[in-house]
């Protein structure tokens, strides 16, 4: 419900509950509301409310302080004190109780109340939002946080409890005093914050508080309470909210948030990260075990979800544990989405026999197409000088029939000798069509000198 | 009639286009609960005035007469 709602009822002097049918209300407009009901409440008194204004320049301070309290209602005294010149507002804020300023507090238009408030001093405010926490007045107190000086903030903020915090932090508008008031928060603060809340709220203020503001409490935090906070964010899918405090972290507290995550956890997570030294060192690190879980969790179409998002070369601990039978269910589904340039990369990052499993399932067209992406070794030549006849047949006719010849070439060069000549010694085994083909691109050199020399001594 | 006729009567201005075109029932509360807020309201002044009034120390009561009733 917006704070804006709670402020209506209590001008109007019922529980929010009887404010029915405003919650899809814009903000703005309830605060425009808000406004037209107060200066119909009030709007004939405002006179006689500058004029008790007006009696704190005649009555003697602690005079003036006793019989306010005593006769003046605070929701009376809240509009008054919006009138009240702040030389004598910060005189008579010494002279009344603090439930009593709470009160006033609560009635008071954090926008009117601004060139009064703001020249108030921060002991009483802090007090007055000690007073206020207790009674979990969050989301008025929020409104405020535009209105009271960065000292004022301070002591405020200095009288919240971790609880107060986890509850006021996610109510406020944001401002460069907030920055301020967060970043210098006293250590005995920051430690009571980040051991006295539980995992899970910690997470709650995780996500309230951007990560750049949560350095002093993320630095406090224990490391094995990361975890719970990590099990915790993964388990809501908060990923976007995880991964935005890679840059904050350590090292060990980054180990112990991944060392959470599920395989699906970092199918999520790892596409929102912004690389570091660190994860490199954590993927580096992780355990077989975990490796094994993942590749147990996941199935071929998701492990190549995560091999796309992935950099190969920081694969390299879950690459090499990963079998080859998966290797060729990873290939056979990038195949079929036709990544060939997000496949290329892995080249030399997986073994022989992977290489040989993820080539196995290629269709002809599929190798035409991804071995021109290739980084060319001696062990993708063993691996194609193996290739199966029927392979290299299903090539043949897919060169002659696809007739694209400056893609052809590009691939033909790639071939080591060995394998240019098993694919011209299966000439023959060409349909008629497809040899004339050929024959005429070789001869025109439209497949190269090599594909030309091969063509005329297989005519030989 | 409209439907925040009476809102508009006891606001004494047109509200925010988003709360006038509530369903008829709410404004028809609403004007209610700000009518009854209004009497209320003025009944707590006058009774916080006449205590004040007659509660103040004589010394001061002259002013404060003269700030609560002009």
């Amino acid at each position: 419900m917006s704070p804006q709602i709670g402020r209506i009822a209590r001008l109007l002097r019922l529980d929010p509950s009887d404010i029915r049918g405003l919650e899809g209300v814009p903000d703005a407009d309830l605060r425009a509301f808000h406004d037209q009901i107060s200066k119909t409440l009030f709007g004939d008194a405002q006179q006689r409310f500058a004029r008790i204004a007006g009696l704190s320049r005649t009555i003697p301070g602690p005079l003036a302080g006793v019989l306010a309290e005593k006769f003046l209602p605070p929701v009376m005294a809240a509009r008054t004190a919006e009138m009240l010149e702040p030389a004598k507002a910060r005189d008579l804020i010494g002279r009344v109780s603090i439930p009593y300023l709470a009160e006033i507090a609560l009635a008071l238009d954090p926008v009117r109340s601004r060139p009064v408030v703001q020249q108030l001093p921060a002991g009483p405010i802090g007090k007055v939002a000690k007073e206020l926490f207790g009674r979990k007045e969050y989301a008025t107190m929020a409104e405020f946080v535009g209105t009271v000086t960065v000292e004022a903030l301070v002591a405020a903020l200095h009288a919240a409890s971790p609880h107060d915090l986890l509850a006021v932090v996610p109510l406020l508008e944001w401002n460069d005093n907030l920055d301020t008031v967060i970043a210098e928060l006293p250590a005995a603060q920051v430690t009571q914050i980040a051991t006295s809340l539980d995992a899970g709220e910690l997470a709650d203020l995780a996500l309230a508080l951007d990560p750049s503001r949560m350095g002093p409490i993320v630095g406090a935090v224990p490391v094995e309470t990361v975890a719970g906070i990590a099990a915790a964010l993964f388990e809501r899918g908060e990923y976007a909210g995880m991964a935005a405090f890679v840059g904050v972290v350590t090292l060990e507290m980054l180990h112990a948030a991944l060392g959470v995550a599920s395989g699906r956890d970092l199918l999520a997570v790892v596409p929102l990260l912004e690389w570091n030294d660190n994860l490199d060192t954590v993927i580096a690190q992780l355990k077989p075990q975990q490796v094994t879980a993942i590749l147990a969790e996941l199935d071929a179409s998701e492990l190549a979800d995560l091999a796309m998002v992935l950099d190969p070369s920081r694969m390299g601990p879950i690459v090499g544990s990963v079998p080859v039978e998966t290797v060729a269910g990873i290939a056979s589904a990038l195949f079929a989405r036709a990544e060939y340039a997000g496949m290329a990369r892995f080249v030399g990052v997986v073994t022989p026999d992977m290489l040989k499993g993820a080539l196995a399932v290629a269709s002809a067209a599929d190798l035409l197409a991804v071995v021109p992406l290739l980084e060319w070794t001696p062990a993708i030549d063993a691996v194609v000088d193996d290739l199966p006849d029927a392979v290299l047949d299903d090539l043949f006719t897919e060169i002659a029939s696809g007739a694209d010849w400056a893609a052809a070439k590009v691939a033909f060069e790639r071939l080591s000798p060995t394998a240019q000549e098993r694919l011209f010694a299966r000439f023959d085994r060409l349909s008629a069509g497809n040899q004339k083909r050929i024959r005429a691109a070789a001869v025109g050199g439209e497949l190269g000198a090599a594909a030309a020399d091969l063509m005329a001594t297989a005519r030989a | 009639m409209k439907s925040d006729a009476e809102l508009i009567k006891v606001l004494g201005a047109q509200p925010p286009a988003s709360i006038s075109a509530l369903p008829p029932e709410t404004l028809a509360r609403l004007a209610e609960q700000i009518g009854t807020a209004k009497k209320q309201q003025h009944a707590d002044m006058e009774t916080s005035v006449q205590k004040a009034i007659a509660g103040v120390p004589f010394a001061v009561r002259g002013i404060v007469r003269k700030a609560l009733l002009g």
